[in-house]
């Protein structure tokens, strides 16, 4: 069993006047409904162009209804830079220059799939997708290596 | 213009042979500027106890501007391992939050529109005549069409907004949410007029509403109580 902390802090002196905003939290990324930790990572460093159309994440063909977080932040250094960040066919939200996100994310087939596209210039993006399941897949060259 | 951080760090001892920790610090700006995000919900807890259970509104899609830089904060503050929190975006799942999990993500607010519509005082009116309409009902202090259509739209409604041109005869009424009204056109009938005389007071739809698709739902896993933990930032 794997141990994996996720901690977001969110601080602000000035949002909210009069009252300092600090909010920190950390979860251990634990397998479905239970305490024991989630063992399979994949992570990954890309560029998106603007050229580009939306480009699926991840296959989403994990097991439906397990625990699997996904981590994303976009690299750009330009503040006009964004990836748009789609959920399927609903777009979620614009990932800024420099912006993060990490959400849970109940992958099982297409409908669950997170798709990225670039707007305003090209954006490097780092991912990180921790999953309750993976399965490899056959390899094409079955038939000929079985005995 | 504020100044808020958000940073996460991800790190384990054991997920593979060497440990691993990356951390990521980024300023919640506004939309393709520099300057600080300086909107925010506040921090809040909802408690869920339904019996059955059924899913809740957190944020509406008209809560914040479309396509900005907005971000949504979610924590499942229950200590028992089983329960989570399914998000939704609209009707799509994102996901389930369990014990102590928490979510971090841009939100595009996408909302829908509302419906709009006109109504026209004319006619002869006579002082005490009635318009009811969403609850409210207007009695004429004057036999002025424009002097009725300033009651009318001095009134409070509590689902419609009005505008309107001080003595114009015409009361316009939005919708004060999008996409609850679904895309029911807003007939004459809907008002209950009462007059002595001939007075009319009809409507002319300009738009039905659209419903949106950024509404954030969150729905428990168990009827017995469990809270959420949420706050929104936006511009």
């Amino acid at each position: 069993m794997a141990t994996t902390t996720a901690t977001v802090s969110i601080s602000s002196t000035d949002l909210t006047p009069g009252m300092p905003l600090s909010i920190s939290a950390s979860t251990t990324l634990n397998q479905t409904g239970l305490t024991t930790g989630l063992e399979i990572v994949d992570m990954g460093y890309g560029t998106l162009t603007v050229a580009d159309s939306h480009k699926a994440l991840h296959e989403a063909l994990g097991t439906a209804d397990t625990s699997n977080y996904l981590y994303l932040c976009n690299d750009a250094t330009e503040a006009t830079s964004y990836i748009e960040v789609v959920l399927h066919d609903t777009v979620i939200g614009r990932l800024y220059a420099g912006d993060w996100m990490f959400t849970p994310w109940n992958q099982s087939d297409g409908d669950a799939e997170w798709s990225i596209e670039a707007e305003g210039g090209s954006c490097p993006y780092a991912y990180a997708i921790y999953k309750s399941s993976y399965v490899l897949p056959d390899s094409t060259q079955a038939g000929s290596l079985n005995p | 213009m504020a100044t808020t951080t958000a940073t996460i760090t991800l790190a384990s001892a054991d997920l593979s042979s060497n440990a691993l920790s990356f951390s990521t610090t980024t300023p919640l700006s506004k939309a393709g500027v520099a300057t600080g995000l300086t909107l925010t919900s506040g921090l809040a807890r909802t408690n869920f106890t339904d019996d059955p259970i059924h899913q809740k509104l957190i944020y509406r899609g008209d809560d914040a501007t479309t396509n900005g830089a907005n971000k949504i904060y979610l924590k499942n503050l229950s200590a028992t391992a089983s329960e989570f929190f399914t998000v939704y975006v609209n009707s799509e799942e994102m996901g389930r939050l369990y014990s102590g999990d928490w979510a971090f993500f841009p939100w595009s607010a996408n909302n829908g529109t509302k419906r709009v519509f006109t109504v026209t005082i004319a006619a002869t009116w006579a002082v005490g005549d009635t318009w009811e309409f969403d609850g409210v009902k207007t009695y004429a202090d004057s036999a002025t069409v424009g002097s009725i259509a300033n009651q009318i739209h001095a009134a409070n409604y509590p689902n419609w907004v009005t505008t309107h041109t001080a003595d114009a005869a015409t009361v316009v009424f939005e919708d004060r949410v999008s996409g609850l009204g679904g895309t029911t056109v807003v007939v004459t009938a809907d008002g209950t007029l009462n007059t002595a005389g001939n007075g009319t007071a009809n409507v002319s739809s300009a738009a039905v509403s659209v419903e949106g698709v950024g509404d954030i739902y969150v729905k428990p896993s168990v009827a017995t109580t469990m809270d959420l933990e949420h706050m929104l930032i936006y511009q």
